[in-house]
């Protein structure tokens, strides 16, 4: 199985390659366009600033090439924020591929469609650090395979300030104070976690080994 | 809403885990990496890990060590100890850790904070700040490994800290490091109201009764200890259990 991590000078891109490791499988760290598109499935990582890593990947040509990937694509933290299509922090445009805007955790209130006593943080510390629950959307719990094993409640690790607020694309949800924002996300073949799997003990470790498993039910 | 974070804290010097009393006087506490996959295993929900050896020319050997661990750890996990510039900070977390923990630098040069999390964003920047009550009461900021008081007082400093990047706050209350004598409640409480970075409390577990306190009385978001942990005194899983008990929601 060939899968690539992104290279664009962020932090996590080791972690993100030693829970593979662990799950036994090896990945390849890369920036050039063409092993990008050939490989079988792709993750982009991410702690870092919103402007310069869009414009690390704007400077390399692959906003483009990410927008174009047809195979499974994995989006971590901020990896995950650059998919949407805005993002406040340094006012960088996203890729455009999930709808809606990341903003801060503490101007809520001030964009989009919630009631500010709904979208305060109500002494909710920020950065939103630690480990927190994932929620099901619906009563079915969770049925993207990405999440298979996966039980409402379990416990994964977040480390943001910002967070996507559009709901559209979520298959799983955190709280943090009063805001209720989306931890999972999926639209066609990109997914994206808002937590960090590579450092979520046993949890995280299973929603990495189910996109390896879906990584392998399309070859 | 984040859970409340059970740290075990590792202090390292020269290569192994050790551990003092109120700053000195060192005990042998067994192999870092080793010590910091028990733990994992055990459920600890985060690692600090303090290299209290660190001189200038040990910025390689540290970085070995903090692959080490990153290589095999799941859980996030923090180095501080020596990181005195944007070298030092970029260094450690290209090595693999998760957060840097500053400390003398950054009341040397608090920007530091700043440009750390400029390039890795503000939850990678811890800012470690020790400090101990004066004689007219309030809590005095103290540099170097609690050797050295500064014109700081603990409030206004983390305040500034807050401002000039740090995302979360480890306050170490020196004068009960190693003592078993409780964290500093009061402390923990004016770091909580100066400001709103999620706080962790370090310095003076004994009981399982003194955790749930800094969780509860002291609305610390996490609580760290040593040498509770590395002499299986308490087990992370016992104190869980113990927090739950007392409806203090963890993982």
């Amino acid at each position: 199985m060939n899968i690539v991590i992104i290279d664009y000078g962020v932090g996590n891109r080791t972690s993100v390659r030693h829970a593979f490791e662990r799950l036994g499988v090896a990945t390849g760290l890369s920036a050039d366009p063409d092993r990008i598109r050939s490989a079988d499935a792709v993750v982009l990582p991410g702690v870092g600033s919103a402007g310069p890593a869009q414009a690390a990947l704007k400077a390399q040509g692959l906003d483009a090439v990410i927008t174009g990937l047809q195979q499974p694509v994995l989006g971590i933290c901020l990896g995950m924020q650059l998919l949407a299509d805005y993002l406040e922090e340094d006012d960088a445009p996203g890729l455009g591929i999930l709808n809606g805007s990341v903003i801060h955790l503490q101007r809520w209130a001030s964009h989009g469609s919630l009631p500010p006593e709904k979208a305060a943080t109500a002494g909710a510390r920020i950065p939103h650090m630690g480990w927190a629950p994932l929620n099901a959307v619906d009563a079915d719990g969770f049925t993207d395979p990405l999440l298979q094993g996966i039980v409402p409640g379990d416990a994964v690790y977040f480390a943001h300030s910002y967070a996507l607020q559009d709901v559209q694309h979520a298959l799983a949800l955190t709280r943090h104070g009063d805001l209720l924002f989306p931890s999972v996300v999926r639209i066609r073949n990109f997914w994206g976690c808002q937590f960090h799997p590579e450092k979520s003990s046993l949890v995280g470790a299973r929603v990495l080994s189910n996109f390896l498993a879906i990584v392998q039910n399309k070859k | 809403m984040a859970l409340k974070r059970i740290i075990p804290c590792l202090d390292v010097r020269d290569g192994r885990t050790v551990k003092g009393v109120q700053f000195s006087g060192m005990r042998d506490a067994g192999d870092p990496v080793e010590l910091a996959t028990r733990y994992a295993r055990e459920g600890a929900d985060e690692l600090v890990l303090l290299d209290i050896s660190a001189g200038a020319e040990n910025r390689v050997a540290r970085c070995e060590l903090v692959e080490r661990v990153a290589a095999a750890l799941d859980i996030p996990f923090t180095v501080g100890g020596g990181v005195r510039s944007l070298e030092d900070a970029v260094a450690v977390l290209e090595s693999g850790a998760d957060k840097v923990a500053v400390n003398s630098a950054a009341l040397r040069d608090p920007s530091l904070l700043g440009r750390i999390a400029a390039r890795y964003g503000q939850q990678c920047v811890v800012l470690a700040v020790d400090a101990r009550v004066d004689q007219t009461g309030s809590r005095n900021v103290y540099a170097a490994g609690a050797s050295t008081p500064t014109n700081w007082s603990l409030e206004r400093w983390v305040m500034q800290a807050e401002q000039e990047g740090a995302g979360e706050i480890l306050y170490t209350a020196i004068d009960r490091d190693g003592t078993r004598s409780g964290f500093d409640l009061e402390g923990l409480q004016a770091v909580r109201l100066a400001t709103n970075l999620p706080v962790i409390a370090s310095g003076g577990a004994g009981t399982l009764q003194h955790f749930a306190d800094a969780l509860s009385l002291g609305q610390a978001d996490a609580v760290l200890a040593a040498s509770l942990f590395h002499f299986a005194e308490v087990s992370i899983q016992e104190l869980r259990q113990f927090l739950r008990n007392q409806n203090i929601r963890t993982r």
